[in-house]
């Protein structure tokens, strides 16, 4: 009788045995997986990262290779990279009666607008053909919220052969003595909450503000200094503006899709806004 | 009078006197200018059936741009093909056959002229039944000598796939300039062209025409910046073997400019003016150098004028500039502007001067009681102002702003702004 119970004892002992067995394999297969699982997410997260640098590489190199050989409107190219390619284009910024946009400025920093076409050799065409001084120039500012920004508008233009400059200053609010300007936006066909309506010559429109210009001037420039507080701007014109600048958008894409955009604005070379000044020192 | 202390534009005042500082690299950049660049590129087509003659997208050539046609035929039986149009004369540069029959052939023609008209480019095919491809270029900053571009291309090579078929559509040429482009227009039956690394395109796999008869024309380039051989197209450019026939050409730049620099003046103690300017002024250049690390005396007999046109002279002056005279403008178009790395030193009896002074360190008024003019602005770290005149209706310095400076100095002090944004594709 005591031989069958410990018999029994030992047979009960090894099923806890492959009981165990059985468990520690499921855990140990499940952390396995956990693991792999894991593991090739982070292989795919890597090459994904990878391959989304790749994108953007071709993408810088359709931008540099457009860029470098100074390619004007109008091509479109391709870029062939080892595992990526780029596809680039080429056109016009301005060149159009399209609203021109213009980025976020600081404070005493400039914009510039032509006013009249350039040679290949980056002066200006005064040969050619310039925007109307009659034409009216709608001025849009004010994007960040709680700033009221003031802005300096100068003219450069050519009258009689003579190089000249016209200047001035408007204000959404009336604490700066400035000229007043529009403050109950939006304008410019988008959010822009303060505007100014210029022309460079005379008109019977008493909204445009005239800046009593010669009628027979030749209109160059147009430049926007924001005062007091930074400010990105528009300006919406009423006849065409000559070209502004170009514009390049690059898009690389790898042998495994996966693409990456970039897009360069390059304006026509402009001098830094200390030439606005006719004094200046640094010290004292 | 009361300075004007603005630290935001620091960095201006330092970008412009590291333009000083990297002068040569200025000269570089004047240079590079007349580096080749394209302009625009138009097509046009005969499909299956062909036809005698076709035109191409209208457009408007500038002044002695260089314009070439490549024209891919693939039957050329009837006879060689002509260019005409925008009031130009095309010459013929090269002929590319294979050696198949039917003949595939690839040709180029290029013009220029002072004077072109808007319009189509004509491409007439006498005898033609097959489809063509043509593509015109039209490039500036090309050496404009000779006639009808002849000046521009500085040689050709043709070459083809021979007797039997291959992927390796490619050209050797070799350049004898620098800056100049290695291009490269080439005809490859039923296979699509891979842009090699370093080469950009122009306008490449252009189809026309069906089966058998389809007609791959591309047209693209390579920059070369030394003289030397380079290869257009690589092996294994092509998308499988097949037949092709290329024409390359060396797109050629002008002259450099050379600007000239004045001489460097012996040292001495006690340095003395140096008035070498007039003598090394001339109608060509617009940026003149003196490296002395002394002092550089403005001539007195120069008043800004070098030719009958309104000029531009940038002085790049590492030292001291010494104006001991009135320096006033006799053509009041022309521009001048003084870039110093080092001081200015005006002398007691100026009372007038004009131009552009940018100075790295201090521009100084020696003492006089008399009232000194500026026709043009001043840029300075420190002013010393010395005079001495004092009087309630007349300031002692007068600076008159002109904004001509702001224009016509664009060529040679503008930046462009660029601004990248990653968007979503």
């Amino acid at each position: 009788m005591k031989k069958l119970m410990i018999k029994a004892g030992s047979q009960w002992d090894r099923g806890q045995v492959v009981l165990i067995l059985v468990l520690l394999t499921v855990v140990g297969l499940t952390i396995g997986l956990s693991l792999i699982s894991r593991t090739i997410t982070d292989v795919r997260i890597s090459s994904q990262i990878e391959q989304s640098s790749r994108a953007f590489s071709a993408a810088e190199a359709g931008i540099e290779t457009a860029l470098s050989s100074n390619i004007a409107v109008g091509p479109t190219g391709t870029v062939n990279l080892p595992g990526a390619t780029a596809n680039y284009a080429v056109k016009t910024i301005g060149g159009n009666t399209d609203t021109l946009l213009l980025p976020l400025t600081q404070e005493g920093d400039t914009q510039n607008v032509w006013l009249i076409g350039h040679n290949d050799d980056d002066s200006l065409n005064e040969a050619g053909i310039a925007y109307p001084v009659d034409q009216t120039l709608e001025i849009c500012w004010g994007s960040k919220s709680g700033a009221s920004p003031a802005m300096l508008i100068s003219i450069f233009y050519k009258d009689s052969g003579q190089y000249k400059i016209a200047k001035k200053v408007f204000d959404p609010g009336e604490d700066h003595h400035f000229l007043p300007a529009d403050e109950f936006g939006p304008y410019c066909g988008s959010d822009w909450p303060y505007r100014k309506r210029i022309v460079a010559a005379t008109d019977a429109d008493s909204v445009s503000e005239d800046f009593d210009i010669s009628p027979t001037s030749q209109l160059l420039l147009l430049r926007l200094q924001p005062i007091l507080s930074a400010t990105s701007m528009a300006v919406k014109p009423a006849a065409a503006l000559p070209a502004q600048g170009r514009v390049i958008t690059s898009i690389g894409q790898t042998n495994t899709n996966i693409v990456r955009k970039i897009q360069v604005n390059q304006s026509y070379p402009v001098l830094p806004t200390l030439l606005d000044y006719s004094f200046f020192s640094e010290n004292n | 009078m009361k300075l004007t202390k603005i630290k935001k534009y620091l960095p201006h005042i330092f970008a412009l006197i590291a333009v000083l500082i990297f002068s040569p690299l200025i000269f570089r950049a004047v240079i590079a200018k007349a580096a080749v660049s394209l302009q625009q590129t138009v097509s046009g087509s005969l499909g299956d059936g062909g036809g005698t003659s076709f035109k191409l997208t209208s457009w408007t050539p500038a002044a002695n741009e260089l314009i070439l046609v490549a024209v891919s035929m693939r039957n050329n039986s009837g006879g060689d093909p002509t260019v005409s149009g925008n009031g130009l004369a095309f010459v013929q540069v090269a002929k590319s056959s294979n050696g198949r029959i039917p003949v595939m052939s690839t040709y180029l023609f290029r013009a220029m002229g002072s004077s072109p008209t808007s319009g189509q480019i004509t491409v007439n095919t006498p005898g033609n039944s097959n489809p063509v491809f043509a593509v015109a270029s039209k490039f500036n900053g090309v050496d404009t000598s000779g006639t009808n571009g002849s000046g521009a291309i500085e040689a050709f090579v043709t070459n083809n796939a021979g007797t039997t078929d291959n992927d390796d559509m490619k050209t050797a040429i070799t350049s004898l300039t620098n800056n100049t482009w290695a291009y490269s227009a080439g005809y490859h039956r039923n296979t699509n062209f891979t842009l090699p690394s370093g080469e950009s395109a122009i306008s490449i796999n252009n189809i026309s025409g069906t089966g058998g008869d389809t007609v791959y024309l591309s047209t693209w380039y390579e920059s070369v910046t030394n003289p030397g051989t380079v290869t257009v197209g690589a092996d294994i450019d092509l998308s499988g073997t097949t037949p092709w026939s290329t024409v390359a050409v060396i797109i050629k730049s002008p002259a450099a400019l050379t600007p000239t620099v004045t001489p460097i003046p012996t040292a001495t103690s006690t340095p003395e003016p140096t008035p070498t300017v007039i003598k090394d002024l001339d109608a060509e250049n617009s940026i003149y150098s003196y490296s002395g690390s002394s002092y550089y005396s403005l001539d007195p007999n120069f008043d800004g004028s070098r030719t009958i046109q309104d000029d531009v002279t940038v002085f790049l002056i590492s030292g001291t500039l010494e104006i001991t005279e009135n320096f006033i403008l006799t053509n009041p178009n022309d521009v001048v502007a003084f870039i110093v790395n080092g001081n200015i030193q005006i002398g007691g009896s100026v009372t007038e001067l004009a131009g552009l002074y940018i100075s790295s360190q201090t521009i100084s008024f020696a003492s006089a009681n008399q009232p000194i003019t500026i026709n043009g602005m001043m840029y300075a770290k420190k002013f010393n102002l010395g005079r001495t005149y004092a009087d309630s209706n007349l300031p002692a310095y007068q600076f008159i702003y002109q904004p001509q400076y702001l224009i016509r100095l664009l060529p040679y002090l503008g930046r462009a702004r660029i601004n990248w944004q990653d968007l979503t594709p």
